[in-house]
């Protein structure tokens, strides 16, 4: 036990590091990562687009088709069956779930953390930034926002927050909280995430440090865990963003209970 | 000090999410109980609570991070 207590403990970095500079802008290593996350997530869905229209049936393509269709059938239920909205959200949403699952698994591989370069980690998951969390959370709630805006009408949209304080208090209190919520949603969208996937960064680093000579037993089981936390965590905000919508989606009577139990906790 | 924060911070968001997730597990076992033939929507719902209650408690923990790291 002795090497482990000379050992200097795991660093851990709340922000992601520059690497390099393109003129003004910074290259940060959760970007590098990002980068490769794009370029696998367009080569994967452009192959299994080819084969499926091509009707080429294997288990990469069949696997895609599942989820998909998985995660089209959940928009569904949440748009309670109205398919025409279900097919105008079903873009923006899916890819979003697919584009989360594999950014978070490439930031488990084992090539993450040790590549060095000036002494900076090379790669960082990209959802352990806040700015890239951060920024689909503003997609989410923008998203959300222009959906109210085409069911309510931009006037109806404001009443929905503004509510005349002399004409009725109460409702007035109540647009108040509503407009409180909406920006605690949005906070929560990206802390969730971000939280998640760094809190898994650090869990491995430090279990690693603490098994030292046993982590190649441990860590692997560690991983798969990480994996499943990446999955759930996207499935976890494609949710939210379909929930979100699916709200503001069909017209409620005024300050009507929201049925949905899953967004009052959100 | 600094210390006694970082582990405090964790230890109540844990702690509270550690009972939130029983409550949880337990509400869904009873389900189980009662219905077994719903056990796949209620496992599915089962996972999605359990994620909103992690995250609470892994929020927790980036803050106790931000107070030991960060000055």
């Amino acid at each position: 036990m002795l090497f482990l207590a000379e050992t200097k403990g795991p660093q851990v970095s709340l922000v992601a590091e520059p690497i390099f500079h393109i003129g003004p802008l910074t290259i940060t290593n959760s970007n590098l990562l990002g980068f490769v996350g794009s370029l696998l997530f367009m080569y994967i869905f452009y192959k299994a687009a080819k084969m499926i229209k091509a009707g080429k049936y294997n288990r990469f393509s069949v696997a895609i088709l599942w989820l998909y269709e998985f995660a089209y059938k959940t928009i569904v239920e949440a748009m309670s069956g109205d398919t025409v909205k279900a097919k105008r959200l079903a873009p923006l949403a899916i890819t979003l779930f697919f584009f989360v699952m594999i950014n978070n698994w490439l930031g488990v591989l084992p090539f993450v953390g040790p590549i060095t370069y000036h002494g900076l980690p090379l790669f960082r998951g990209l959802a352990a930034d806040l700015n890239f969390t951060a920024a689909l959370a503003v997609i989410t709630m923008v998203t959300a926002q222009y959906w109210a805006v085409q069911t309510y009408g931009f006037r109806g949209n404001i009443g929905r927050y503004i509510v005349n304080p002399f004409k009725s208090p109460m409702h007035a209190f109540e647009g108040f909280l509503e407009l409180l919520s909406e920006f605690s949603r949005l906070l929560a969208l990206a802390m969730r995430l971000f939280g998640n996937v760094f809190g898994g960064e650090v869990l491995l680093l430090v279990m690693g440090y603490l098994t030292s000579y046993a982590s190649p037993v441990i860590l692997p089981v560690f991983m798969l865990f990480e994996l499943f936390i990446g999955a759930i965590q996207a499935y976890v905000f494609f949710m939210l963003t379909v929930v979100f919508v699916a709200l503001v989606a069909k017209k409620q009577d005024a300050h009507g209970e929201h049925e949905t139990a899953v967004a009052a906790t959100a | 000090m600094q210390s006694l924060a970082f582990g405090l911070t964790y230890a109540i968001a844990g702690g509270l999410a550690a009972v939130g997730l029983g409550l949880v597990g337990a509400a869904a076992v009873s389900a189980v109980g009662r219905n077994p033939d719903a056990e796949n929507t209620i496992r599915n719902l089962m996972i999605l609570a359990m994620a909103f209650v992690d995250a609470l408690a892994i929020i927790g923990l980036v803050v106790a991070l931000i107070i030991k790291f960060l000055p």
